[in-house]
């Protein structure tokens, strides 16, 4: 249901709805803007960010299809392109800074169109909380940062050849233990 | 090379790819369902990372200020931003918020610490390299592929380079005494590109005789560093830039310019003639 009303939002953007685009803003803002904090790491810039992903939509660059799977993820995903061409912009990676969120269990969404992002962020960071640090590391590397495989082979010290390699056993081990949690709750 | 372009597949989902090597990648991509099938993975397998984000409270006034820009952004003439890997050199400019002007004004008075940043960081991925020339050693098939990226992150920074300058420090010179010195002048200094640079522009300065010039220096507590010698124009105008970037994390507590016999010394030898307050 909530598929369906993302989807006719976006069409009305298409249509170029101004209603639409602020009923888009109110109900994804928060989680963008806070997605692109993490990732920018500075609230001017997060902001800058958010602003961006929303010119491109309005302006109708990159185009939604239900093949793409959730609009949600679609969002976050430009966003998250967004946010790496900022950083890259800036040079302000704050490289050597590795945010563990896994410690802040109550500063969670409360508010009802929140519901997903409280549900998947707390299945998320169980997750995460199994990984070993460097899989934590390598993963707030190559996605938050969004560094490039030359550089994440620096900064962890690794052939540049391997990094893929990490990359893929540190998602798959969070795959994994994400299915678990799934499991347990059912 | 099919091989080498798979071990790209890092680069082309972070978007860390110029416009040719990406168009060649995603050729590539048609043709290998390995690379396809481990793409799909990766988005699927990150696609909950995002929620890791802790709930930010946006700051006062964003909505406002996002949608006007959304809706100024519709009148605009400009071209369309491209949303390619190539974009960085100009999609952010129009969106940046007003006081971003005013905090990086702040940021900085008088010191160039945060500015050692660039300079740091290049002397840790020298370091870096140090090592990673280690491993080649040992694992000698490994060289040629560390080198050809060498290669490719020179041509990056190169690519990076056209960016824009951040002021440092910006500072009026003055004479101390009106009546014996009429002169006056700016003095700026800049980052840019990973390069500092001092830049010094003076006007109304009296004539210079001989091989006389004025000397800019930069004064670290008691002790002055030379910063370029200029002569001026008929009209009294003159201007110097001056690069400082060997001088990571030096402390500027004021900056004045002499009137030296010669240019180019390394001690002043003349009488200071203006000053920053």
């Amino acid at each position: 249901m909530e598929k369906h009303e993302d989807v006719q939002l976006y069409e009305r953007l298409h249509a170029k709805d101004q209603a639409a685009m602020e009923m888009l803003y109110d109900k994804y803002g928060k989680l963008l803007y806070s997605f692109a904090y993490k990732m920018v790491y500075n609230s001017a810039g997060a902001e800058e960010v958010v602003q961006e992903v929303m010119i491109k939509l309005w302006r109708g660059k990159g185009v939604y299809s239900a093949e793409k799977g959730r609009f949600t993820t679609w969002l976050l995903t430009i966003t998250r392109h967004t946010a790496i061409d900022y950083l890259r912009k800036q040079k302000r990676h704050t490289e050597d800074v590795i945010h563990q969120e896994t410690e802040h269990e109550d500063s969670q969404p409360g508010v009802e169109e929140m519901v997903e992002w409280k549900h998947r962020s707390e299945r998320v960071k169980e997750a995460m909380r199994v990984l070993k640090e460097e899989q934590r590391l390598i993963i707030d590397m190559f996605y938050f940062k969004g560094y490039s495989q030359k550089t994440i082979a620096e900064k962890v010290n690794v052939p540049l050849g391997t990094v893929k390699g990490r990359i893929r056993l540190a998602l798959k081990h969070l795959k994994d233990e994400l299915y678990e949690e799934r499991r347990d709750w059912q | 090379m099919t091989d080498k372009q798979c071990e790209k597949l890092i680069d082309y989902f972070n978007g860390q790819m110029l416009e040719e090597e990406k168009e060649t990648f995603e050729k590539h991509l048609e043709s290998c369902e390995e690379c396809r099938a481990e793409l799909a993975e990766w988005e699927d397998l990150s696609a909950d990372l995002p929620f890791l984000s802790e709930v930010e409270e946006p700051p006062q006034g964003m909505k406002e200020r996002v949608l006007t820009s959304v809706w100024n952004s519709e009148e605009s003439t400009e071209a369309p931003v491209q949303q390619k890997a190539d974009e960085r050199k100009h999609s952010l400019k129009r969106a940046a918020p007003i006081w971003l002007a005013g905090a990086a004004a702040a940021a900085l008075l008088f010191s160039l610490a945060g500015n050692g940043y660039l300079l740091s960081e290049n002397q840790q991925l020298a370091q870096e390299r140090e090592q990673l020339a280690e491993e080649a050693d040992q694992l000698a098939f490994e060289r040629d592929v560390i080198e050809s990226d060498y290669q490719a992150l020179l041509e990056e920074e190169q690519e990076e380079g056209t960016g824009v300058a951040d002021v440092l420090l910006a500072s009026n010179l003055a004479s101390a005494d009106e009546e014996l010195f009429s002169g006056e002048g700016s003095a700026t200094i800049i980052s840019e590109d990973g390069h500092v640079d001092l830049l010094v522009q003076v006007s109304g300065m009296p004539d210079l005789e001989d091989e006389e010039a004025f000397q800019a220096w930069i004064i670290e507590g008691e002790t002055p560093v030379a910063a370029g010698s200029f002569t001026i124009d008929e009209n009294g105008n003159g201007a110097v830039r001056y690069r400082l970037s060997d001088m990571d994390d030096m402390q500027v507590d004021q900056i004045a310019i002499t009137l030296e016999p010669q240019p180019n010394n390394e001690q002043p030898q003349g009488q200071v003639v203006l000053a920053s307050p």
